[in-house]
């Protein structure tokens, strides 16, 4: 595998203004929705992003999706700028990066037949009709539906059927990069493993890379190499997967874990529960954003900002708790509430 | 899923054939005027004739001619407002809803501006600027038309284009026309649709009291809403006169109402029975 990643989003991010007022509109603030998020996604290679509601996870994938202009900072593929691109070069460069939404129920246009939704990508890079048909057929195929179904509408489907239907949509221009927002959440527990098999499947088959946008660990750990940790629009946390899950460090991933429900009841001693709410974006907290809700929480977390470092070999933690770390004094608050793997 | 409307179709097929086959239908001239024949009821009446099968107005023109010719005008009047006004209404609704900012503010203010505007009185300017006839009713109607058209497309352009298949299209690489075009446009044509068929009535009595002032078409050609008009003051003792041509223009316009709300149905796939 070559050096340069297949993506790479450097010190991303993307500021709302707030404005209050119709004609003469004055600037409240600014919603930091992504601040300062950096990660590398390797081709063929699966990375979650986790966190909870309005951490980031959304604005992230759509910025990486071109959907959305950066405030600050860069995203490439294969080493090139995505923002500016126009013309041919975004053309072939949405055939390269596809995603598949949450919502099966409004992420297929109900007058359109299912063939033709699938057919979308290459219809715009000027396929021949015989082509699209005979690859529409594959992707069917392919995703476990009948050839045939080509002609009929989302409306016949269920939202597992739909939701491979997107999935045949995203992979008909034989992308790279699939961002998967939620793939699984809203479908039903009986049939999200066999949607997350379809996944792992094709992408031994394809070498396509995922970015898998979700709140649930569990398809995480089920699906990807690398984990990323959001809190606020900040990384918190990030590494290989089994290394992450193995020896969580930051707190609030830790709060994240303990929330999970355990498979043998009583397991989990040593539970952190979080109070209060996600702090409004719009005034964060100065210091370390996680700070007000943290229980380990010391006088340098309300007004010096962490950095991201090393814990382990591809382990990355901002937290100050780990400065001594480097110091070579390891703190025993945060070694006591380590989960055991 | 409901049947076919059958008798709301014969009947608009019936006063197309009218309008289609007038000379051919008509028993008499529309304009030909026989004055001592005026004012006789229809024939089942005491003192009708069946030489005047419906009747005859003030000047004794036989009215069912006038209403098989009136048809034709009512008819042009309906079809070529709503295309134009209609199709206006339907671009701008997509355009401003769709492409939002600037361009959004812009032509929605210029809708609010031809709800404030007068339309009779644009009409009367244009009829004495451009002269009466077949054009200027158009023109006049369809500034009456479009500013509702698009306003209510552009309301639902708005929800539309929150679904993530909007954003999914963009992600497959489909330019901004063609987004608006296969995506947008056949979701609110249900919309557009209901609005035409509920809008020919508008069109119609928009004729009928445009060509009452003498902006539309100039008498004596006959227009179903020139027909009330004229028989409006003899209600009492020739309602005949005013009467027929106003049922011709209710079932008209209840049969296309009738005829849309099937249509609509028809058209949206989740309720199209396989």
């Amino acid at each position: 595998m070559s050096d340069e990643p297949l993506l790479r989003v450097e010190g991303l991010k993307k500021h709302y203004r707030v404005t209050k007022g119709v004609l003469f509109s004055r600037t409240l603030g600014h919603v930091k929705a992504v601040d300062g998020v950096s990660f590398t996604l390797r081709a063929g290679e699966t990375v979650g992003l986790v966190g909870e509601s309005g951490c980031g996870k959304t604005t992230t994938s759509k910025l990486i999706l071109n959907l959305e202009a950066p405030t600050e900072g860069e995203v490439l593929l294969d080493g090139k700028p995505i923002h500016d691109l126009d013309g041919a070069e975004l053309i072939a460069f949405r055939a390269k990066v596809q995603a598949v939404f949450q919502d099966p129920w409004s992420s297929l246009n109900p007058r359109m037949t299912v063939g033709r939704t699938i057919a979308e990508s290459l219809i715009v890079n000027g396929w021949t009709q015989e082509r699209i048909k005979a690859r529409v057929s594959d992707l069917l195929v392919q995703v476990g539906l009948r050839a045939e179904q080509a002609t009929q509408y989302p409306h016949e489907f269920s939202g597992g059927q739909r939701q491979r239907i997107a999935l045949a949509a995203a992979l008909a221009s034989h992308p790279k990069l699939i961002v998967l927002d939620e793939p699984i959440s809203a479908l039903d527990v009986s049939i999200r493993a066999q949607m997350m098999n379809l996944l792992k499947d094709i992408q031994a088959e394809q070498n396509v890379a995922y970015l898998l946008v979700a709140h649930d660990l569990a398809t995480v750990r089920h699906m990807a190499d690398h984990t990323v940790v959001m809190y606020l629009g900040k990384i918190v946390e990030q590494g290989p997967t089994e290394s992450l899950f193995r020896d969580v460090r930051h707190p609030y991933t830790k709060a994240l874990f303990s929330a999970v429900l355990e498979a043998r009841p009583g397991a989990a001693a040593d539970e952190i529960e979080l109070k209060g709410e996600v702090p409004s974006p719009l005034n964060p907290p100065g210091g370390c954003r996680f700070h007000p809700r943290c229980p380990f929480a010391f006088d340098r977390c309300s007004h010096d900002e962490p950095d991201l470092r090393e814990v382990s070999p591809g382990h990355n933690v901002a937290c100050h708790l780990y400065d001594a770390v480097e110091t070579g004094k390891t703190s025993d608050a945060v070694r006591a509430t380590s989960p055991a793997s | 899923m409901q049947r076919l409307p059958w008798i709301p179709i014969l009947i608009i097929l019936t006063i197309f054939a009218m309008a289609i086959f007038a000379p051919l239908l008509a028993p008499h001239d529309p304009i030909d005027q026989t004055l001592k024949d005026k004012l006789l009821p229809p024939f089942w009446f005491e003192g009708g004739s069946t030489k005047y099968i419906l009747g005859t107005d003030a000047f004794g023109r036989d009215i069912l001619s006038r209403l098989i010719y009136g048809a034709r005008v009512s008819l042009l009047v309906a079809l070529l407002a709503l295309t134009v006004g209609g199709g206006v209404g339907l671009t701008i609704g997509i355009v401003a809803g769709y492409l939002g900012g600037t361009i959004e503010t812009i032509l929605m203010r210029l809708v609010d501006a031809a709800f404030t505007f007068p339309a009779i009185l644009f009409a009367l300017l244009l009829s004495v600027t451009l002269g009466q006839g077949l054009g200027t009713l158009v023109i006049a109607i369809s500034l009456l038309l479009w500013a509702s058209f698009a306003r209510i497309i552009r309301g639902e352009v708005l929800a539309l284009k929150q679904r993530d298949f909007v954003a999914l299209a963009k992600v497959r690489g489909c330019s901004t026309l063609r987004i608006m075009a296969t995506h947008i446009l056949p979701n609110v044509l249900n919309t557009f649709l209901v609005l035409v068929t509920l809008n020919i009535g508008v069109v119609i009595i928009a004729e009928a009291s445009l060509s009452f002032l003498g902006a539309g078409i100039p008498p004596p050609t006959p227009t179903w809403g020139l027909m009330v008009s004229e028989g409006r003051g003899r209600i009492a003792d020739a309602w005949w006169v005013a009467l027929i041509p106003g049922i011709a223009i209710t079932l008209l316009v209840l049969s296309v109402n009738l005829f849309g709300d099937w249509l609509r149905d028809r058209l949206d796939p989740r309720l199209r029975q396989l």
